[in-house]
């Protein structure tokens, strides 16, 4: 979809969407919404300005995995210091897992949460 | 200065001030003040809700004052680590609190108010928060209204007193039999008459209704003439401030 801050909703939708589905709790449902928004969020605002984003999301019966791709080229990809960051901050805080990687070549976010209780 | 160097310099700067913390409360104030980036950029990400941001960066300030009190430097976690989820939790209990602070399409507000009134129960037979599928099933909605009844309207504002869920996570049904959290308030009732007295009368009416006479919210809303679920909210707003204005 493309790089743009009105998608970030959509993303954030699709998320909640799958976990609901999955069985997640609202109270996580709502952490996944916020670490998806930022993870978003953040890529949005690397440069050069990325013009596409990927969302992946991949449930399981205890987790759920969901990656952010971007398409920018930046010089350094996680940047310096990243996870000094206030975006890092909030990842690792709602989830249980959270990394900048490279897919393909592509700067990416990946988030996971596990389900406290499962269904 | 890079946002690197800098973001070094506020950890070591942050661990002296900790240490210093007992003996020069002046380090509170510069602990604060070196962590507004912080919650004003949590705050930020909770706009968008129908709140000004203004209100957002208070209600993480407050969030960042329980950290700060909360902190055990001894533990060798980063100071900020540690404040982040507090903060926004903060934030999620103010939505919460706050009821329908956004207008929402009427459709939505009937969803939530199936929502509103099966959600408690839920809670506490659960022993925790219900997945979708499980407030679908006792609602008859489908999965698609339950989710976006609740992204719309952030039920849980509705969530009945009577099923209190505290800080450290402790669900509802394990607090059964346990001590009510009113008797507490009730013993802490002097320390608060002052702010009493600045409440609104239907506000002080209902804690009187709910606490010295000890009615049942039901009961309240039929003498008032108002909803239960507006007596629910009314009481949580009301004692969530006194509870944030006693702390102070």
């Amino acid at each position: 979809m493309p790089a743009n801050p009105d998608f970030l909703h959509l993303i954030r939708t699709v998320v909640a969407s799958v976990a609901a589905r999955a069985g997640f709790t609202i109270d996580e449902i709502e952490d996944l919404q916020l670490a998806i928004d930022e993870a978003g969020a953040y890529l949005l605002s690397v440069k050069p300005n990325p013009v596409l984003i990927r969302l992946k999301v991949l449930a399981s019966p205890e987790a759920l995995d969901a990656t952010v791709v971007s398409d920018s080229r930046p010089d350094s990809w996680p940047a310096a210091g990243a996870k000094d960051g206030l975006a890092w901050k909030v990842l690792s805080a709602l989830t249980d897992e959270a990394e900048f990687l490279l897919e393909d070549g592509d700067p990416a976010v990946r988030i996971a949460k596990r389900k406290a209780v499962s269904a | 200065m890079t946002e690197e160097e800098n973001s070094s310099f506020d950890k070591e700067r942050t661990r002296e001030l900790f240490q210093r913390l007992k003996e020069d409360p002046s380090a509170r104030d510069e602990l604060v003040r070196l962590h507004l980036p912080l919650v004003e950029y949590l705050a930020r990400r909770f706009r968008g809700r129908g709140e000004p941001l203004d209100d957002l960066v208070q209600v993480a300030s407050l969030g960042l004052l329980k950290a700060i009190d909360r902190f055990d430097a001894e533990r060798g976690v980063e100071f900020s680590t540690y404040a982040t989820p507090t903060i926004i939790g903060e934030l999620k209990r103010y939505f919460r609190d706050k009821g329908w602070a956004i207008r929402v399409p009427r459709r939505l507000q009937e969803i939530g108010l199936q929502l509103a009134q099966v959600m408690p129960d839920l809670s506490q037979e659960l022993g925790r928060s219900p997945s979708i599928p499980e407030v679908a099933q006792r609602t008859g909605l489908s999965e698609e209204d339950v989710l976006e009844g609740i992204n719309a309207a952030q039920v849980y504002s509705l969530k009945s007193l009577d099923a209190p869920v505290t800080e450290d996570g402790t669900n509802s049904v394990a607090r059964l039999g346990a001590e009510d959290e009113s008797l507490e308030l009730l013993e802490a009732w002097s320390s608060i008459a002052h702010l009493l007295e600045k409440l609104p009368y239907r506000e002080r009416k209902i804690l009187h209704l709910r606490f010295v006479v000890g009615q049942t919210q039901s009961q309240i809303a039929e003498e008032l003439e108002i909803s239960q679920m507006h007596v629910s909210r009314l009481l949580s707003k009301t004692l969530a401030y006194l509870r944030a204005a006693s702390e102070e």
